[in-house]
């Protein structure tokens, strides 16, 4: 009856948990490859797309989710139910994916605070995306043993926010 | 390692029959992927060599084991939709006018699993029961002792309360606690778990008004069907309710025993008291017509 | 029987008109609040049964939408389901106080939408099982 008052500490394990369900409803729809936890960061040479999700409010922050092309066009044809994919196709799909993610990881994080629209590029992260933002939590997780890979950035640096990197 | 067909044959057979679900061949790596976990449990390396097990066993829960693996992914909350309606329309109102001087409703969710129908209950009762200043206590049991730890913690994943949980009662009832939905305390405080088999003999119960025992009975044979019944009858009030699943009848089970009564799309069974004795009381007319079975 | 799908993402039309489809119904589609309202005064005075919404989309936001369709008395009869990735209490708390009927979040299985309907009465005819 009356929601807990105490404010949550979010964890690495729940960018993981988050992925995971998007991924087992959404991409895995023939239970073949669970999306798992892995140690291994993902191996430089490979094309990658990147997607990230902005929250803002009473926490100011990204929540990112970059993925080999590889997976980027497995699960938009996992979602779209056919093998052809566009460019465009693979840009909505990650978008969506990207939003789900970030979505729940923000209902973990201090309120109130607003979504925004998912921004999708090719090509690997760099750190001038984010500007003065720090990473606090990551997740490595592999999906048929593609990389994949969950972080979260703030650029709040105000007492009492969930800051220092966890992993 | 791939499962050899006749150990899909037999699951696919069995998921068939007692869930009305189609496995198409092409579904091996399914099967395998679901039933690894109980062969490793039960300490068998292979699938193919776990369903062996089962099919010599013919234990139903092992059977129930398989067919829940196979086909549940989470349990809906109001699942099937009509018992819980016939509970509000019928049996609530019915117990409420019965002139019961305990003022307590006690009710036993049987095979409970994580615990979203003693749940279920628990919410229809706060909203219908409480507030008439009744007392209501709902027992939930299972073989599983992992399941009762479940439904005594009643804390839910996202997915999980996606499954039929109405909106409302979801905001009314429960709270977040990182991803996980945690029952507030007022739901909690009526639900007591028991470890229960209800292939043996019951130990000590109360006696109850109210009896779910839905979707479980499929998994037994004829005779076990009739002594689970029995017993089950013998801890219910003679006012008492029994509601099955939506396959399952006592009809032509143990037709000496029951009244069966029509609510909405569902049937309630009541029990005949002394109907073992006094064959007499059985009506000579069904009381229920063909539709009213599921 | 009909049904509106409003959401930003393509992908997740797609996803929803297919599972709809699937359970009988015919499908419209709208890519924010502003084309839906659009969608559902072009339908005059036949609307849709049912609504799926996104809360999170340019021009107009879902929730916007709702509370605009909860001030026509003409689309009184529109089921309204919030299909979205908010999901803290005090947001569904939000969506249900301006209108929304149901609140499914994402991600959702086919089987959990299908859950919703059956809650809220919705059996179109035609449904392949």
């Amino acid at each position: 009856m009356t929601p807990a008052a105490t404010a949550y500490e979010l964890r690495s394990a729940d960018l993981a948990a988050i992925t995971s369900d998007v991924w087992a409803v959404f991409c895995d729809v023939d239970e073949e490859f669970p999306l798992l936890p892995t140690t291994e960061a993902p191996a430089d040479g490979a094309e990658v797309v990147h997607a990230s999700v902005g929250v803002s409010g009473a926490w100011n922050g990204q929540v990112i989710l970059e993925l080999t092309a590889v997976t980027a066009h497995a699960a938009t044809a996992a979602m779209l139910g056919q093998q052809h994919v566009e460019p465009r196709d693979m840009t909505d799909a990650v978008g969506e994916l990207v939003n789900m993610v970030g979505g729940n990881i923000k209902s973990l994080l201090p309120t109130p605070s607003t979504l925004g629209l998912p921004v999708v590029v090719r090509g690997r992260l760099l750190q001038a995306e984010v500007p003065d933002a720090a990473e606090i939590y990551r997740a490595e997780l592999a999906w048929a043993a593609e990389p994949l890979r969950v972080s979260v950035w703030t650029s709040d640096h105000t007492p009492g926010t969930n800051q220092g990197r966890q992993q | 390692m791939t499962l050899s067909s006749t150990a899909f044959g037999y699951v696919s057979d069995l998921v068939r029959k007692e869930a009305a679900i189609v496995l198409d061949p092409g579904k091996e790596y399914l099967v395998e992927a679901r039933l690894l976990p109980l062969a490793r449990a039960a300490g068998i390396s292979g699938v193919d060599e776990y369903v062996a097990t089962v099919r010599a066993s013919a234990g139903p829960a092992e059977r129930a084991a398989v067919v829940e693996a196979l086909t549940t992914n989470e349990t809906s909350w109001f699942r099937d939709r009509e018992p819980f309606e016939a509970l509000t329309k019928t049996v609530i109102p019915e117990l409420l006018e019965s002139a019961s001087v305990r003022r307590k409703i006690t009710i036993w969710s049987a095979a409970c699993s994580s615990g979203q129908e003693a749940y279920t209950i628990a919410m229809l009762m706060a909203d219908h029961v409480l507030p008439r200043g009744w007392t209501v206590e709902i027992l939930a049991t299972d073989i599983s002792t992992e399941m009762l730890e479940r439904t005594k913690a009643g804390r839910y994943s996202q997915l999980e309360v996606n499954r039929g949980l109405p909106a409302p009662l979801l905001v009314k009832h429960f709270h977040k606690v990182g991803t996980q939905w945690q029952v507030s305390d007022q739901l909690r405080s009526m639900v007591k778990v028991q470890r229960l088999n209800l292939a043996g003999p019951f130990p000590p119960l109360p006696t109850f008004d109210i009896v779910f025992l839905r979707n479980v009975l499929i998994y037994f044979d004829n005779s076990t069907k009739r002594s689970i019944l029995d017993r089950t009858r013998r801890v219910m009030s003679p006012r008492g309710f029994l509601l099955l699943g939506g396959a399952e009848t006592t009809l032509g089970i143990d037709d000496r025993s029951w009244a069966r009564t029509p609510a909405g799309r569902c049937t309630l069974n009541r029990p005949l008291t002394g109907a073992h004795h006094d064959p007499s009381l059985t009506p000579a007319t069904p009381l229920v017509s063909a539709a009213g079975v599921r | 029987m009909r049904a509106l799908v409003i959401d930003d993402s393509r992908t997740m039309r797609i996803v929803l008109c297919r599972q709809l489809a699937r359970l009988g119904f015919d499908v419209l589609e709208a890519a924010d609040g502003r084309q839906a309202l659009d969608v559902l005064a072009s339908t005059g005075d036949d609307p849709p049964a049912l609504a799926t919404v996104d809360w999170n989309m340019p021009v107009m936001d879902g929730l916007t939408f709702v509370q605009a369709v909860r001030q026509q008395s003409q689309w009184r009869q529109l089921t309204l389901v919030m299909v979205t990735t908010e999901s803290e209490h005090g947001q569904i708390v939000r969506a249900l106080a301006a209108g929304a009927h149901e609140y499914l979040i994402k991600p959702f299985t086919p089987e959990a939408l299908a859950d919703k309907l059956e809650l809220l009465g919705l059996h179109p005819t035609g449904a392949v099982a």
